[in-house]
């Protein structure tokens, strides 16, 4: 008994020690955000503030654009969950339910997408956005404007079919018995009716960790948004407009000289909600995680 | 059975009813496998085209066979890089892969507060790579940063990165296992979860514990999961290059494939070779994967 | 190598190449990829309101607009450096190129692609160019771009941290290497870790910014990091002439705190100066802008040092290139507008909204005249606007007089413009710098290990 109490401290004694590990960058800049900035160059190894400063919090969410980046992210985020989920949940059925010839051959191809290295995609999309014909100015040649370059469809068209997703979805499948199909079909349910009135409430696990892994990319994408769309600050995300906004409080960018506090204020900021969104859904996404490891 | 003979229309009505299901699936998967060619296809074989040519982005396109794919493998500098980005995949998969399966079992004991820890863990897989490379740049700062008051806590003296090679691909692991490993902890905690509690409580009623219990009844059910975070890890490990460029940018010997592709491409404007290497690290990619699935296969056929 | 069939190869991607159709339109609309700090001003006025730099591109942007009616501008904040040109090739290849697109470092090898416009000024406007600020826009005797604004280095000195050091600042002689180092090492010894003669920048992620302080030196004593003739394909790094600057460095490496050399923020770096952690630094005209955020109470700035058997030389930094692309549908309305970014009322608002150097000689001698009591030229938004008077016009113009002399008459240079396998040569000189100051070898040695290697990067490029 005494050898297992030992052991359950010990335990605990690591667990919570890591843990702080993992935690202590994230809270190094939590704090550095609300330090003043001759605080922050007088601290070590820990920036705490002898006085919060929420200047630089404020300065970044009085911002008048930032209104206008979140209501985009979440915009293109919300996009590149129901398209996706739409896609993978159609496409998980169809590679799990119904028996045809070149199932297995397709759903293969689909896979191999995954190993895929994404700088790959970044020039010839782009190409293809550009030169699209009929949109943009472009003529039927796809010649004479720019295409869906530094608009809503540059940052909508790509990447809506996630291989990942179609296979978490058919591993999710293939864990729910036939019978409810079975028991639907014979009161008179088509595909879909079924696909969303059986299906879809038992792929609620499945369905958090994509609303969760799509959400956590276009929020903290930057690549994107620069490279299709960066002339166009209407649409710009929060993760373009913080790292402009870190840039022009930045006193001279050429000299490199930035403001710290500002810049840890600006990050904690960004990484917020995302933390939040996954506290409210963490339940339902680590029963969805676990449908990963279901034998395919 | 009359056996008139079907127009064509019957014929196909008929054979609509009977493939039905086969009917209703390509009429989901036809749009979306269009929209899978063009986006995702596509690009793949105009890279794989690109890489027998010389292309500087701008002049007429000469082709170049196996030019840019012979430099690859026998230029001294590719081959540095080839073997950095090994070496860091390896590295952080091995890495993320045990300290993310010994987490995940820690977690396994019943403790409480779980959900407490299991975020710490997992919330640094949420954040961005500028903001994981603002913290890691001012934590291996000389002097003022963190890394150095530990160490001079310690009473060692704090390393500079440009001028320790070791020490630089230590911050590249360091900081990519930071930012990934929630994700393998979280997959073996909840494969671990889903073992099924009689099968554990039937191992211990014949008398398996600690040691004896990993290896033969918590590995083996926990198997798949491994395959999954193998092989999706080794995927990401191999493209490490976020922190890699904006941390030491490539130098002190921590140059990796994506970052020569990258240059290639948009410094160098060698269009050619970024394409010949991309496609390498897609063929290293599809046979590690394979090889992965095929390998834990077989230990799973052997056990059974 | 055996030329193919356009069509059987990347049949899409060729297509991108072929010139976007002209549209016809009775208004232009000219596309520009600004330097950052000017696009961010004109398209967000509002969180710029009191940034006085912000007077410089709404002058730019209001002036043309009500000079040239048919001709509008759309400014684009596209980035800097690495990722600006990134999204350039990116544009360049899918078509959607901009009309004019500025940058500092690649102009010459977007040019010798064909990328660009070869810009055709009267030659009484080329000729009031300062060579060194086009430089970075010259291929062979072609002229592509002008520079907007531009910047050289100086040395920038905390007269208190060298009265702390027992020494008189009005005395002290920083104008050679010898003497400026026999300064540092008393600073040094004063200090006892306090604070240093010196600061440095050894290396950070980005290998320009390191380069960037070191060129000056190495132009000072003629020396070159590859040969320009060549259209720096061959690199020189273990140039005999270059070993004296090296030898240099190592003396300012002694005199420098070691820990903050090699800290990896370029900005912590340089603001210890202000701090008083250091005497003096080699650092860019933005410095005294700087130094008054920083409350710095005596700082003063002066030409750089050079060596007894060298000459005084510089290297253009912060030099803001507008190029006019080739495939713009208005090419001509594109130079018209470069013509006028360097004419003397938009050099001369430049400078006194920004503080950064102007380009043209004779806005450069506008500038200087102040400093010798004519303020007839400081434009009135200096004086209503901001409410500064003339002393203060005056004394802003003096403060600036080292680095507009050495514009104006120093042998001024660029950063080496590799043909090709630029960011690594530039990764490769900064892991050399990085040797030479923190080993003991022998620097012949290390400058001949890095030539070889060198030359092997450039053998494999071709």
């Amino acid at each position: 008994m005494l050898r297992r109490r030992l052991g359950r401290t010990l335990l605990y004694i690591f667990l919570i020690s890591t843990s702080l590990m993992m935690a202590y960058p994230l809270l190094f800049a939590f704090a550095a955000g609300l330090t003043g900035t001759e605080d922050y160059y007088q601290s070590t190894w820990f920036p705490a503030p002898t006085e919060i400063h929420l200047d630089k919090w404020a300065a970044f969410l009085g911002r008048d654009d930032l209104r206008l980046w979140v209501a985009n992210t979440i915009f293109r985020a919300g996009w590149y969950v129901v398209i996706p989920a739409v896609i993978s949940v159609l496409c998980g059925y169809v590679f799990t339910v119904p028996r045809f010839k070149g199932r297995d051959a397709v759903f293969m191809l689909m896979l191999a997408s995954m190993m895929v290295p994404g700088i790959v995609y970044v020039l010839p999309t782009f190409i293809m956005l550009a030169r699209w014909p009929l949109v943009g100015g472009n003529d039927i040649y796809g010649q004479g404007g720019h295409g869906f370059i530094n608009t809503w469809g540059a940052l909508l068209i790509p990447g809506l079919i996630n291989a990942f997703y179609i296979f978490l979805m058919r591993q999710s499948y293939q864990s729910i018995p036939r019978d409810y199909e079975e028991a639907a079909r014979v009161d008179g349910a088509n595909t879909l009716q079924i696909i969303w009135n059986v299906y879809v409430p038992l792929l609620r696990p499945a369905l958090t960790v994509l609303v969760i892994f799509q959400f956590v990319a276009v929020w903290n994408d930057y690549l994107n948004p620069l490279v299709f769309a960066g002339g166009n600050e209407a649409i710009a995300p929060v993760a373009l407009g913080a790292q402009r906004f870190i840039f022009s409080t930045s006193q001279n960018t050429r000299a490199g000289l930035i403001d710290y506090p500002t810049m840890f204020a600006v990050a904690t900021l960004v990484t917020l909600p995302i933390v939040i969104l996954f506290l409210l859904l963490q339940r339902y996404f680590v029963q969805g995680v676990a449908g990963f490891g279901l034998k395919g | 059975m009359d056996t008139y003979p079907l127009t064509r229309r019957e014929r196909i009505a008929q054979y609509l009813a009977r493939n039905r299901r086969a009917v209703e699936a390509w009429l989901i998967l036809t749009p979306i496998l269009i929209y899978y060619f063009v986006f995702a296809v596509f690009p793949v074989l105009a890279n794989l085209s690109v890489s027998f040519l010389d292309w500087n982005g701008f002049n007429e396109p000469a082709w170049a066979g196996l030019a840019n794919y012979e430099r690859f493998f026998t230029n001294p500098r590719y081959q540095q890089v080839l073997l950095m980005t090994v070496f860091f995949a390896v590295a952080i998969l091995i890495v993320n892969t045990v300290l993310g399966f010994f987490i995940a079992l820690a977690l396994n004991e019943q403790v409480k507060g779980l959900g407490i820890y299991r975020t710490l863990w997992y919330v640094p897989t949420l954040t961005s790579a500028a903001v994981m490379a603002q913290i890691a740049t001012v934590f291996i700062a000389p002097r003022v940063g963190v890394t150095s008051v530990v160490l001079a806590s310690l009473g060692l003296e704090s390393p500079i990165w440009q001028t320790n090679i070791d020490f630089a691909r230590l911050i590249i692991v360091v900081f990519s296992v930071w930012r990934s490993v929630g994700t393998a902890m979280l997959l073996f905690l909840a494969g671990l979860q889903s073992i099924p509690l009689d099968v554990i409580d039937a191992a211990r009623v014949d008398g398996a514990a600690g040691w004896r219990m990993l290896r033969h009844i918590t590995l083996p059910l926990l198997r798949p999961m491994t395959v999954f975070v193998l092989v999706t890890g080794l995927i990401a490990a191999f493209q490490v290059f976020e922190p890699v460029y904006l941390i030491t940018n490539g130098k002190s010997g921590t140059n990796v494939m994506m970052l020569k592709i990258y240059d290639d491409a948009f410094q160098n404007g060698r269009f050619g070779m970024a394409a010949a290497m991309a496609t390498v690290m897609l063929v290293v990619l599809l046979w590690a994967s394979f090889l992965n699935l095929r390998l834990m296969g077989q230990t799973s056929a052997e056990q059974q | 190598m055996r030329r193919i069939n356009s069509l059987t190869a990347v049949l899409l991607i060729l297509t991108a190449l072929i010139p976007a159709a002209a549209v016809a339109q009775d208004e232009v609309t000219l596309v520009i990829w600004g330097e950052p700090g000017t696009a961010d001003c004109i398209n967000n006025p509002d969180d710029n309101a009191d940034n006085a730099a912000c007077i410089y591109a709404q002058f730019v942007n209001d002036t043309w607009s009500e000079a040239n009616p048919g001709v509008a501008l759309k400014w684009e904040n596209q980035s800097w450096d690495e990722e600006l040109r990134q999204n350039l090739t990116t544009a360049i290849l899918g078509g959607t190129a901009p009309d004019i697109t500025v940058g500092e470092n690649f102009i010459p090898s977007l040019a010798q692609r064909g990328v660009l416009a070869k810009l055709d000024l009267p030659q009484e406007v080329k000729d009031n160019l300062v060579p060194g600020t086009v430089m970075g826009a010259t291929v062979g005797e072609d002229l592509y771009g002008v520079a907007a604004f531009s910047g050289v280095f100086g040395l920038e000195v905390n007269a208190d941290v060298l009265r702390a050091a027992g020494l008189d600042p009005d005395a002290v002689d920083l104008s050679t290497w010898e003497s400026a180092a026999e300064v540092m090492a008393q600073v040094t010894e004063a200090g006892k870790g306090e604070y240093y003669g010196v600061t440095l920048l050894g290396s950070t992620g980005n290998p320009a910014a390191t380069l960037f302080r070191a060129a000056p030196y190495i132009h000072q004593m003629n020396a070159d990091f590859c040969n320009r003739d060549e259209g720096c394909t061959e690199p020189t790094l273990n140039d005999p002439l270059a070993v004296p600057v090296y030898e240099w460095f190592r003396t300012m490496y002694a005199n420098a705190d070691p820990n903050l050399t090699f800290h990896g923020d370029e900005g912590y770096i340089y603001s210890q100066l202000y701090t008083g952690a250091s005497a003096m630094q080699t650092d860019g005209a933005w410095g005294i802008g700087r130094a008054e955020a920083n409350n710095c109470n005596d700082c003063r700035y002066y030409p750089l040092p050079y060596p007894a058997e060298g000459r005084r030389a510089n290297v253009v930094v912060g030099n803001a290139i507008y190029s006019v692309l080739d495939a713009s549908d208005h090419v001509e309305e594109a130079q018209r507008f470069l013509e006028w970014l360097v004419s003397d009322p938009v050099q001369i608002t430049s400078f006194w909204s920004t503080g950064r150097l102007p380009t043209t000689f004779s806005a450069l001698q506008k500038v200087i005249e102040v400093a010798n009591g004519d303020t007839s030229s400081v434009p009135e938004f200096y004086f209503e606007q901001l409410g500064h008077t003339k002393e203060e016009a005056i004394e802003f113009a003096k403060t600036y007089s080292g680095f507009l002399d050495e514009l104006l008459n120093g042998e001024v240079y660029i950063l080496p413009q590799w043909a090709v396998e630029g960011s690594e040569m530039n990764r490769l000189w900064d892991e050399m710098f990085t040797e030479i100051l923190t080993s003991d070898r022998p620097i012949e040695e290390i400058l001949d290990e890095y030539q070889a290697m060198g030359e092997e990067i450039m053998a494999n490029a071709e």
